[in-house]
């Protein structure tokens, strides 16, 4: 009997020492990342039977379980994901957003100076003072655009090397899941399936966790306890013992920038940028095709009209030499690219036909053997156009796409209208006399005339005849006139006059109000010398008030207003859902820590308690050897 | 719920750092003295205040076009005060020379006088501003605007006349060239002119023929008429022709200093004209001041030989007079709308400034701090930080190993 109460007492000391070392395991575990509290699963030992019944045989230890809810992991891990996107979002949005912040660094000043400059010109026409203010101020105007778009591209090269940073994270994770795959399933097997290495399920589980800070993976557990991570649409990062490597490679049209593909074995699949959504990745991605490209594009679209319109305006002055406005501005093209692999035939030619009506988009066109389709970016709305030759070029958001070649099913490229504009902007006028304040043209009443009519100052509409050659309106009554060369030829026109009529002749408008006399005059010729004329500077001024952007619905200012509202929203947006995210990651890791949490004062209570079990089963012990002397006592 | 150590250690550190954030952003606002320091604080604010401070910048842009516009229809307007004064001058020369009898040599230094009035119209008919350029050119304000000539003075600018946007959708005339100025002017009474008839032979009576005076609208064209004399058995009649369809009215018996009306033309023959003796009347053409005071000299220049020649030049005088008064006319008239310009541009100038003050409130109001909520948030985070430390420290002095 004695013997018996020996090994109870031994089973129970053995039991305490367990719990004794799983609290401790626990203790020292406080602190680790990932770490599920463990407990003993203590049972009875099955017990011997006798005469008068089961006595019971001391306890024993079933297993060490891990404190573990698999539904907060799954909510913890996506949580997580979300929460990473927004996080990096709102990290990467906030330097636009304070790129563009400043009302004076901004392009707004920079806008207003120059055209403080052309004012200063149509004041004093004349004044090489005036003119060099002018030329001062547009160069500061292009080097500002230059330096946003600098920060933009730098913002875009952020993005690239990023993205490599976390690709390289998430390959060495995802090895290192596989790894872990390997032992478990071993240690499973050696635990027949019952038993588990906790340690390694919790290591595993964290490494899970961290992979979804960098992209959402979704995991399905297999038979033998491996996990499967597959990320993007379904690709298999992780399977059993086997990891696949992510690589950042390039675009495949868009040449600055980079695109995520998975190799497995030797080939190699290419992820597409909106299926990588959730954790840093994602947002990397997001915040590059929603907002970086926006940004830069409405930039560029405001450079690009600036330069079309102050150019058009600027051809139809005249400068201090006396020879027509030249180019003002070096205006930026719309780049295309076609995709890598394009059929070799495949080519086509874009230019901005109406900067009125460019857009902040990009666009890719696609050809699938029948039909093109023209898709805006990111909105994803597209158009259909039939095959060729009908039409022969599309026009679509101020676009002119032409040239086609011969295309193959599958072709595609990108459009990017507006993303060089900042960057190709350019001062091409260096001389203070190229500046064309003057108009080309000048007219006057004779001094002969009878009547009272008068004559308007007049103008050059584009596509006038160059160079302006000297020519009359001669009244033959008070309602008819002719147009007539000088010296005078044989009437080169003539018309029906009523007061205030617009006359046009050559691209030349001019306005006559008035009661004209029968033989009355007027001559319209070039400005020679004009240099105090200011009629040109005057119209170039005005562009900074006119709806020129944006099929003609926005100043240049309302154009940047717009985009500082535009990147001031998305950023308000995303950081209050990366603060509600946050929030909801807070929560969801307070769950899990709950159930899978150490608490020290719980350990130190079960300290005590494992403790007292011990020190009684001692005491067990102690009785059963004084039981057994109290035998031997006898027998002496 | 069951909490675990790790927990609270956490919790409390990020509540800590969360504060400490918010924190050091109200600071940064109160430091800046800005409520928007990125679009994202108050994207529609940020976005007006662009808006806002284009429109700042053109006021100011305006106000500075003001004093361009000032500086330049003031220096135009003194130097027209001044050409008026020499009109006028010229005009007490005229005067002079039309009243009483006066000797060769008071008509001769009448005359000196006179062509040193023209050098001096031409002199300020060619000022340049304080950047060199001439006022009265046109567009071309390098060229020299009047150059003398045998009969006056030839114009070398153009029609053009310089503007400026003084404010949005306001644009006015900052300069007047020198054909509307000093050339298109009408002469005599600015409808028709008179004159004793030259061809084929001059007059040999003593009649003079006043510049004459509209009574009404006069029909354009005006035809060019004749008023013929005829002296028979010592009775003087005359005849209305007119010249260009050749019909006469009746003749008429002549009052020395009646009216003589041709439509709503109306002239006065006075003195005794002599049988034969013939007046035209003719549309007034525009004609350069310097050409009209040019003609004026060369009426004091003449010599007074009989009355015929004295009749001659009692009409040359006051034809002068007339072409003079419609110089000066003409030069008040620019004058005036000048001043109305610059008394525009007074009133332009209070606006810029109203504005100016108008868009730094609306600014301040978008992108300014408000100073005592701004504080308040201050104080009120720094005690919620204060707190959370606190209580931080003491949650983690609690232990039940402390006990053990």
């Amino acid at each position: 009997m004695a013997s018996s109460i020996f090994g109870v007492g031994i089973t129970g000391l053995n039991s305490a020492q367990a719990g004794l070392l799983t609290t401790s395991h626990n203790i020292s575990n406080v602190n680790t990342p990932g770490f599920s509290r463990q407990t003993v699963v203590q049972g009875t030992n099955n017990p011997q039977y006798t005469g008068v019944g089961f006595f019971g045989a001391g306890s024993n230890i079933q297993t060490i379980q891990r404190q573990y809810d698999q539904f907060l992991e799954v909510q913890a891990r996506e949580t997580q994901a979300s929460a990473s996107h927004l996080q990096r979002y709102a990290t990467q949005i906030g330097r636009i957003d304070q790129l563009l912040g400043d009302v004076d660094a901004g392009l707004s000043s920079a806008i207003d100076s120059f055209f403080e400059g052309v004012h200063e010109v149509a004041s004093h026409p004349a004044d090489p003072a005036a003119r060099q203010s002018m030329l001062s101020a547009s160069g500061a105007l292009v080097a500002r655009f230059k330096s946003l778009d600098a920060q933009l591209t730098a913002a875009r090269q952020d993005v690239n090397s990023q993205l490599q940073a976390n690709v390289t994270s998430i390959n060495s994770i995802a090895a290192r899941i596989a790894e872990l795959n390997e032992r478990i399933s071993t240690y499973g097997a050696q635990g027949n399936g019952v038993q588990q290495p906790n340690d390694l399920l919790d290591q595993r589980d964290t490494l899970v966790r961290d992979l979804s800070k960098l992209v959402r993976a979704n995991v399905v557990e297999q038979d033998d306890g491996s996990y499967n991570v597959f990320i993007g649409s379904g690709q298999a990062l992780v399977v059993r013992e086997r990891a696949n490597t992510l690589s950042v490679v390039d675009d495949l049209e868009s040449p600055r920038d980079k695109q995520i593909a998975l190799n497995i074995g030797s080939t190699q699949m290419r992820l597409r940028a909106g299926d990588l959504e959730g954790g840093e990745l994602g947002g990397l991605l997001a915040y590059r095709d929603q907002t970086l490209n926006e940004a830069h594009n409405a930039l560029g679209r405001i450079a690009m009209v600036l330069a079309s319109e102050f150019n058009a305006q600027h051809n139809l002055g005249q400068d201090l030499n006396g020879a027509l406005g030249g180019d003002y501005y070096a205006i930026g093209q719309p780049a295309w690219y076609g995709n890598s692999n394009n059929s070799a035939a495949a080519s086509i030619s874009v230019t901005a036909a109406d900067h009125g009506d460019l857009t902040t988009s990009d666009y890719r066109l696609h050809y699938d053997g029948s039909n093109y389709t023209l898709t805006r970016l990111p909105q994803n709305t597209s158009q259909s156009f039939a095959a060729l030759p009908l039409p022969p070029s599309i026009d679509v958001d101020g676009l002119t796409i032409t040239g086609f070649g011969s295309m193959s099913a599958g072709d595609s490229f990108l459009i990017q209208p507006t993303r060089n504009g900042a960057n190709a902007l350019a001062l091409l006028i260096h001389d203070t006399n190229a500046i064309a304040a003057a108009s080309p043209i000048r007219t006057a009443a004779s001094l002969g005339n009878t009547g009272n009519a008068t004559i308007s100052t007049g103008s050059v509409a584009a596509g006038f005849v160059q160079p302006i050659v000297s020519f009359t309106i001669d009244f033959t009554s008070a309602t008819t006139y002719d147009v007539n060369s000088v010296p005078p030829g044989a009437p080169l026109a003539n018309g029906t006059y009523a007061s205030g009529d617009t006359i046009s002749y050559n691209g030349i408008e001019i306005a006559i109000t008035g009661t004209p006399a029968d033989g009355d005059t007027f001559t319209v010729g070039p400005n020679t010398n004009g240099d105090s004329d200011n009629r040109n500077a005057l119209a170039l001024a005005g562009i900074q008030t006119r709806s020129v952007l944006a099929g003609d619905t926005a100043t240049l200012q309302g154009g940047y207003a717009q985009l500082v509202a535009s990147i001031g929203n998305k950023t308000r947006e995303v950081q209050i859902t990366a603060d509600a995210q946050a929030g909801m990651l807070r929560e969801t890791l307070a769950a899990r820590e709950s159930v899978s949490g150490v608490n020290l004062d719980e350990e130190a209570a079960n300290l005590l308690r494992y403790q007292q079990a011990y020190q009684a089963s001692g005491k067990v012990i102690a009785i059963a050897g004084t039981l057994f002397d109290s035998i031997l006592e006898i027998m002496r | 719920m069951r909490v675990s150590t790790g927990m609270i250690f956490q919790r409390g550190l990020e509540a800590m750092q969360r504060q400490q954030s918010s924190l050091l952003d109200t600071q940064q606002h109160i430091a800046a003295n800005k409520r928007v320091m990125k679009p994202s604080d108050d994207p529609v604010a940020a976005s007006r205040a662009v808006e806002t401070t284009q429109a700042k910048a053109l006021n100011a842009q305006y106000g500075a076009n003001q004093a361009a516009a000032r500086d330049a229809l003031g220096l135009a307007e003194s130097t027209l005060g001044n050409i008026g004064d020499v009109l006028q001058d010229a005009r007490v020369l005229l005067i002079n020379a039309g009243s009483g009898t006066l000797a060769d040599q008071d008509r001769q230094s009448i005359a000196l006088e006179l062509k040193a009035k023209l050098s001096q119209l031409i002199g300020l008919a060619n000022t340049r501003d304080g950047a060199g350029g001439y006022l009265f050119s046109g567009y071309q304000e390098q060229a020299q605007p009047f150059t003398p000539t045998q009969t006056g003075a030839a114009y070398n600018g153009d029609q053009g006349r310089r503007e400026l946007q003084v404010d949005a959708g306001r644009s006015i005339t900052i300069s007047e060239n020198g054909v509307e100025l000093f050339e298109r002017i009408r002469q005599g009474n600015g409808t028709f002119i008179t004159a004793s008839q030259t061809v084929p032979l001059g007059n040999t009576g003593t009649g003079v023929i006043s510049t004459g005076r509209t009574a009404g609208p006069v029909a354009l064209p005006i035809d060019d008429h004749q008023i013929t004399f005829d002296v028979t058995a010592g009775v003087t009649t005359y005849v209305v022709t007119n010249t260009a369809t050749g019909i006469s009215q009746p003749a008429a018996d002549y009052v020395s200093g009646a009216a003589i009306v041709i439509g709503n033309m109306q002239v006065e023959i006075s003195g005794v004209p002599a049988d034969g003796d013939a007046f035209t009347l003719a549309p007034a053409q525009n004609q350069s001041v310097f050409d009209m005071l040019n003609e004026a000299v060369a009426v004091l220049d003449m010599p007074l030989s009989d009355g015929a020649a004295r009749a001659r030049y009692t009409e040359g005088v006051e034809r002068s007079l007339a072409n003079v008064d419609r110089a000066l006319d003409r030069v008040l008239t620019v004058r005036t709308s000048m001043g109305a310009s610059l008394r525009e541009l007074d009133s332009l100038g209070n606006a810029v400034q109203d504005n100016a003050l108008h868009y730094d409130e609306q600014l301040s109001e978008l992108l300014d701090l408000d100073y005592a909520a701004a504080l308040t948030q201050f104080a009120r985070e720094q005690t919620a930080l204060e707190a959370a430390q606190l209580s931080y420290q003491r949650m983690s002095t609690l232990s039940l190993f402390n006990y053990l």
